[in-house]
């Protein structure tokens, strides 16, 4: 196998162990991603900063939503939800995730108006999501030229 | 990230970027630079006020979450040490509110996250404009009484809602409004259409100049000639005046045709050769009289089945038809009902003198999943209604009008549709062996809202349909929405 699609077989079976793990696994419908914004950004933003800003993403994403799961608690830091819910709508917008993008803004939302209840019961669906953005950021197409 | 250069000369195409998600601040910063701009970059707000301080840059992007300290705040130390400079600020909380929060605290424009490459390159270059001449370095200045002047922006000033299909609408309305092309809006009652075109006109270089709104449909037809193109004195009964006519007022502007397609074919003629000739011949004059006018028309109507039908003339249907806008009905918005609710009870609020907290998370529910017939104007209706008839507080259950869900009662209280019962659909064929393929697709349809207690929006969603698909096709088959 070559070894971008076993890094990606690999990327995919992790990832899924994980989704099923720790929440229900996310489905198509949950991230209502457009799978060709990203690629698309990354032709337009040219092939010299293509490969840095990729794995940046998908560093951000992944960093992110350990974040978000320890911000849920115990102890639950609601102001700490309210900042990683204002990064995660723009990183899914970005990343062409509009549901997740509006299910953030929701999470966002209640995080700002002090609705810790509201904030776990929305917060817990996306964490799989996010973890089915970042593998989909790795491994999107690079524009020729760009190293990854 | 770049190093702030110390004492580095004032340049106008100097930006600060301060953004603490280190991809974004990649992205934007690979899309700013792009266009010849030079860009210090900061994650915190500390570090950013430092290049600031240091490099005076003229204009500034800031992210108004940010990891040390409140993006206003640091706004506001930024424009005291140099009022001059024009901030963009960026943020994911897209609520009118933090719009104004952040218009009112001297912000040149405000974005909402995701930012799209267009609508960012817009904002600076909307903030260069506003800029003095660069070669002209302004010595430091106590901070203005007011906050300095800035252009208009569709975000935070026309539109409440931060929903994608209200983002595609005002970026259209940006990337058209310089242009001259006819804006055709399309949209059911109550979606915003001349508010849109208002938009347009204030964004359009014409925003000086008059905007005339015409509603085709509540003049009478007789009088709907010299309405348009005015009229000489005797010319008929009852013109004791000479009248110039909405197409001469707006001579310079905008003149907007509201329910085009209610346009008699008479009339419709004079408009197609008013749009070939740019010149108005009004009622009994003997000359035409050029005027530069542009066209934005709207109808609630789907244009091309007046053509069809042969209500609306097909060449001028093509003359007007240039650039079309779609304003999206309320309940495909279900995040900008809460936005658009909240900011109508503050208005109101205000105007009848009453104290209102906000929305009760039970109201917000409700409205979420109330269809909204009426669109915008009945929210709007309904919040007027809350306001006037009650104290204040936060707005509940009960203050609303009883008959706001006659007709639509709320799905979380309500029943499920009534409905046969559903076989599951997926990995057993013999079950749907024998039907149609319109019967497969209401089962489908009505098991996803059994599942949902009879929501449309979420049993849309799980559909991965527009609300309002489901709602046509619930009509089609003669079936309430509960």
């Amino acid at each position: 196998m070559p070894p971008d699609r076993a890094a990606r077989a690999h990327l995919h079976s992790t990832a899924a162990k994980k989704m099923v793990m720790d929440d229900a696994p996310c489905r198509p419908s949950d991230l209502g991603l457009d799978a060709a914004i990203l690629p698309a950004l990354l032709v337009r933003l040219g092939a010299a900063i293509a490969g840095d800003l990729r794995r940046q993403f998908a560093a951000d994403l992944t960093g992110l939503r350990d974040a978000l799961r320890h911000s849920l608690g115990p102890p639950h830091d609601i102001l700490a939800v309210a900042r990683h819910a204002h990064g995660l709508v723009a990183l899914a917008g970005t990343a062409g995730a509009h549901t997740l993008a509006t299910r953030s803004r929701l999470l966002l939302r209640a995080a700002h108006r002090g609705d810790a209840d509201a904030t776990v019961r929305l917060a817990h669906p996306l964490l799989p999501c996010i973890d089915a953005l970042a593998i989909f950021v790795a491994t999107c197409p690079l524009p020729a030229g760009a190293s990854p | 990230m770049s190093a702030a250069r110390a004492h580095a000369p004032v340049t106008a195409r100097r930006i600060l970027l301060i953004e603490d998600t280190i991809s974004l601040q990649m992205l934007y910063r690979s899309v700013i630079a792009a266009t010849g701009f030079e860009v210090d970059v900061a994650t915190t707000a500390e570090a950013g006020f430092a290049i600031f301080a240091a490099t005076r840059p003229p204009i500034v992007l800031l992210d108004l979450l940010l990891p040390d300290r409140d993006g206003l705040a640091l706004m506001q130390d930024m424009l005291n040490l140099h009022p001059a400079v024009r901030i963009v600020v960026i943020t994911a909380n897209g609520s009118i509110n933090r719009a104004v929060e952040a218009m009112r605290a001297g912000a040149q424009d405000f974005l909402v996250k995701p930012v799209e490459e267009a609508r960012l390159l817009l904002a600076i270059e909307n903030a260069l404009k506003g800029l003095a001449p660069p070669a002209k370095p302004r010595p430091a200045a106590p901070p203005p009484k007011t906050p300095p002047p800035r252009l208009a922006t569709i975000t935070g000033s026309d539109f409440v809602g931060s929903s994608d299909a209200m983002a595609r609408v005002q970026a259209k309305i940006l990337s058209v409004a310089q242009s001259m092309a006819t804006v055709f809006i399309t949209g059911e009652s109550g979606t915003g259409k001349e508010l849109c075109a208002q938009a347009v006109h204030r964004q359009s270089a014409r925003a000086a100049g008059p905007f005339i709104a015409l509603n085709c449909g509540a003049i009478p037809q007789d009088l709907l000639e010299s309405e348009v193109f005015g009229h000489i004195k005797g010319s008929f009964t009852g013109a004791i005046s000479d009248k110039p006519g909405a197409a001469a007022a707006a001579d310079g502007g905008t003149l907007f045709l509201d329910e085009v397609c209610e346009m008699v074919p008479a009339l419709q003629t004079k408009l197609l050769r008013f749009l070939q000739t740019s010149t108005v011949q009004p009622v009994g004059a003997t000359r035409p009289r050029k005027v530069n006018v542009r066209i934005v028309c709207a109808t609630n109507r789907d244009p091309l089945d007046a053509v069809r039908r042969g209500q609306f003339r097909e060449d001028l249907y093509y003359r007007l038809y240039v650039v079309p806008i779609h304003m999206p009905p309320l309940r495909e918005r279900a995040d900008d009902m809460v936005e658009i609710a909240e900011a109508a009870l503050a208005r109101f609020a205000a105007e009848e003198g009453r104290s209102f907290t906000g929305l009760s998370p039970a109201v917000e529910d409700l409205f979420r999943n109330h269809p909204w017939p009426g669109n915008v104007r009945q929210l709007l209706n309904v919040i007027r209604n809350v306001v006037v008839l009650n104290e204040g507080g936060h707005v509940l259950p009960d203050m609303l009008p009883d008959d706001l869900f006659a007709d639509h009662a709320a799905p979380t209280t309500a029943p499920p549709p009534p409905m046969p019962a559903l076989p599951g659909l997926a990995g057993d064929s013999d079950i749907l062996a024998g039907m149609t393929l319109a019967e497969v697709e209401r089962r489908a349809v009505l098991g996803a809202l059994s599942r949902h207690k009879g929501s449309v929006p979420r049993a849309a969603r799980e559909l991965d349909v527009a609300p309002s698909t489901l709602y046509r096709k619930l009509a089609a088959w003669g079936i309430t929405p509960e």
